[in-house]
């Protein structure tokens, strides 16, 4: 495991040892983003943090290989670039990643809206632990399946 | 004295007013050319003519004159002058004038009798403006009469010179009963402190003592029978033609309504405030519980490793230790879901107030075990017992599930504090198709309440009897059942329980 935690994207975040796929956490709850970290990495995913839209483009442009992202999940209500904000970038930049979005204010017609667009899963907070990995595990089987078609 | 007779002839021929002489036969002797052309005959056709039978044969309303009755003759006849100003004189076509007229009777050289003089002017016009302003006044009377404002007028002392019926009904009196009286003593004489309104600080009286237009928003207006209501009123000075101080009109309203609508708007204003403050905290919480649940979670996992590497030692001491930490993180996860439940609740009673109701065929047997299912803890923790009776048969109805669930669910989960372990609370049903409605029966055996918290219950004010609770529960269920077009009742003595009844319509009718 990286001394930085996941915190940044280096070389060492992506190619070393086993994983089960690279997530990319999106909240500017430092503590929401830590047990969805903490649940995710038990499970043998690689975690990396970003506190907003803006730094999730950020994290993943500076990365070495964004190729390698499997999986974004994220809150949609955040200062600077919101979540919607940053899930139209995402779809657009990297249409194969599988995007979550995990909100404490859920809203049914941005959800069917959401869904519609491709969106895997629409998780609304407090998410338990299980609920986190089962979404995540399907949202890496889809990008494993978009990528080999 | 040719010259004389001249001028005379020069000044008849240019007067406006129709002049005509008449002999003691009533023939036309001479006539000017204003007569002629007012009368619409030539001077042939007059002079020598009986000037009754021609143009004066005739009353207005088209009865016959006879020459007898005609005051023209009676009056020179008599030597007298005559004036007359409501009779018409027929012109050649047929056609009648309203006319003003003078017969003065004219002697000749030796002092005799020979005729009079007629005068004459047509006063149609005079006779229209008169009309107009006769119905002016009655428009205006009209107008102040059928004014929904109260309007009165006021002299220097204050007395009513004129009131409408509007501002006599506001009052409590007839309008007979004001005139003349003075308006301070009768209905402005008190603050809304119970204090005396002296009448040199009344804006009213001001407008007719220093002459500038005095407002009153919101004061107090007495009626006869020594209630009293708010009024906004305008008092502007009166003056005459010459601009002299004559008094003051003054304009009110009864604002009592007014008030009431605002006071509602602005309790609506802040309901919804509170709503959205509410929702936005109910959001918070719900982002600030996820790293409770779910890191009390790991904790567990965490703690399950721990234990299964530490070695046993101390069999005693590593079993005690483990069963406080599994205490402890049921515990937190224990508390942390029942904030989220009240969080729920919260964001429902919210939707209640926001959001418009949605109908679709609703199973109340479904809703209901919904409502168990979510209550069934803290239901256990007090040892209270939920039961349904009757409500598997019941017909599917219209309804908005969410709402009625709420409103259960509140019902329900607001008994539950209040019984004693062994108690119970049932919902049971029965529909009654030829009314077309359902009646649901919530009864508890818990310990009912006092007259003055049931008359509250259904209203914003309806007080918590328990500890963190926003006593808006009932009102939430009061605000589903009007969605539903039902109707809630309840019955309740101290120590003997609560029993709410509640119809709802089988179908929803717009």
């Amino acid at each position: 495991m990286s001394t930085e935690q996941g915190h940044s994207m280096t070389g060492g975040m992506f190619g070393g040892g086993h994983s089960e796929g690279l997530v990319l956490v999106v909240d500017d709850e430092a503590d929401v983003r830590k047990v969805a970290r903490m649940t995710l990495e038990k499970a043998g995913y690689t975690v990396v943090e970003a506190e907003d839209g803006e730094q999730a483009i950020e994290r993943i442009r500076s990365g070495e290989n964004p190729l390698l992202l499997g999986v974004i999940v994220t809150d949609i209500n955040m200062p600077k670039v919101n979540g919607l904000e940053a899930i139209q970038f995402f779809q657009k930049q990297f249409p194969s990643v599988s995007l979550i979005v995990m909100t404490g204010y859920p809203n049914l017609q941005s959800a069917t809206e959401l869904m519609k667009q491709g969106l895997v899963d629409y998780l609304v907070k407090p998410v338990e632990k299980e609920k986190l990995l089962a979404s995540v595990k399907k949202a890496m089987e889809q990008r494993e399946a978009t990528r080999s078609s | 004295m040719i010259a004389e007779q001249r001028l005379n002839t020069l000044i008849l021929n240019a007067a406006g007013e129709g002049v005509l002489g008449l002999d003691l036969e009533g023939r036309h002797t001479f006539v000017n050319p204003a007569a002629t052309k007012m009368l619409g005959f030539t001077i042939d056709e007059l002079l020598g003519q009986p000037s009754h039978a021609l143009w004066h044969h005739t009353h207005a309303n088209g009865s016959p004159y006879p020459a007898t009755d005609c005051p023209i003759y009676g009056a020179y006849k008599e030597g007298q002058v005559y004036h007359g100003e409501t009779e018409v004189f027929w012109r050649k076509d047929g056609t009648a004038f309203p006319v003003q007229y003078t017969s003065t009777p004219i002697n000749d050289e030796l002092g005799e009798l020979a005729g009079a003089v007629v005068t004459f002017r047509d006063i149609s016009e005079r006779r229209e403006a008169e009309r107009t302003i006769a119905e002016l006044r009655r428009q205006n009377e009209y107008i102040l009469n059928s004014a929904g404002e109260g309007i009165f007028g006021l002299d220097l002392e204050g007395r009513h010179t004129f009131v409408n019926p509007a501002a006599a009904t506001m009052l409590g009196y007839e309008v007979g009963e004001l005139l003349g009286e003075s308006s301070h003593t009768l209905w402005h004489h008190t603050k809304e402190d119970g204090s005396h309104f002296p009448q040199e600080e009344c804006p009213i009286y001001g407008a007719y003592n220093d002459g500038f237009v005095h407002r009153g928003t919101d004061e107090l207006f007495w009626r006869k029978d020594g209630s009293s209501f708010s009024a906004h009123y305008c008092s502007t000075p009166l003056r005459n033609e010459q601009g002299i101080l004559m008094g003051a009109v003054v304009t009110f309203q009864d604002i009592t309504e007014q008030r009431r609508v605002a006071a509602q708007l602005l309790e609506a204003a802040k309901l919804a405030e509170v709503s959205r403050v509410l929702g936005n905290v109910g959001h918070d919480i719900k982002n600030m519980l996820m790293p409770v649940l779910t890191g009390t979670s790991l904790l567990e996992d965490e703690l399950a490793e721990v234990f299964a590497f530490v070695l046993k030692e101390d069999a005693k001491t590593w079993t005690q230790s483990k069963t406080t930490c599994t205490e402890l993180t049921e515990m937190i996860t224990n508390n942390a879901r029942r904030i989220q439940d009240r969080v729920r609740e919260i964001a429902d009673a919210v939707k209640g107030v926001t959001s418009e109701a949605i109908f679709s065929p609703c199973t109340l047997h479904d809703v209901v075990k919904g409502v168990f299912k979510s209550l069934q803890i803290s239901a256990k923790e007090k040892g209270v017992v939920l039961y349904a009776k009757g409500l598997e048969t019941l017909p599917i109805i219209q309804a908005d599930e969410r709402r009625l669930f709420a409103a259960l669910y509140n019902l329900t989960g607001n008994a539950i504090p209040e019984i004693q372990p062994g108690g119970s609370v049932t919902i049971s049903g029965q529909a009654n198709s030829d009314k077309g409605v359902l009646k649901l029966v919530v009864a508890d055996t818990g310990k009912g309440m006092s007259a003055d918290i049931r008359e509250r219950l259904f209203t914003s004010n309806a007080i918590s009897t328990k500890v963190g609770g926003t006593g808006l529960g009932t009102k939430i269920v009061k605000d589903v059942i009007d969605a539903h077009q039902g109707q809630i009742t309840v019955e309740s003595e101290e120590g003997k329980g609560t029993t709410f009844h509640l119809t709802l319509p089988l179908i929803q009718t717009t």
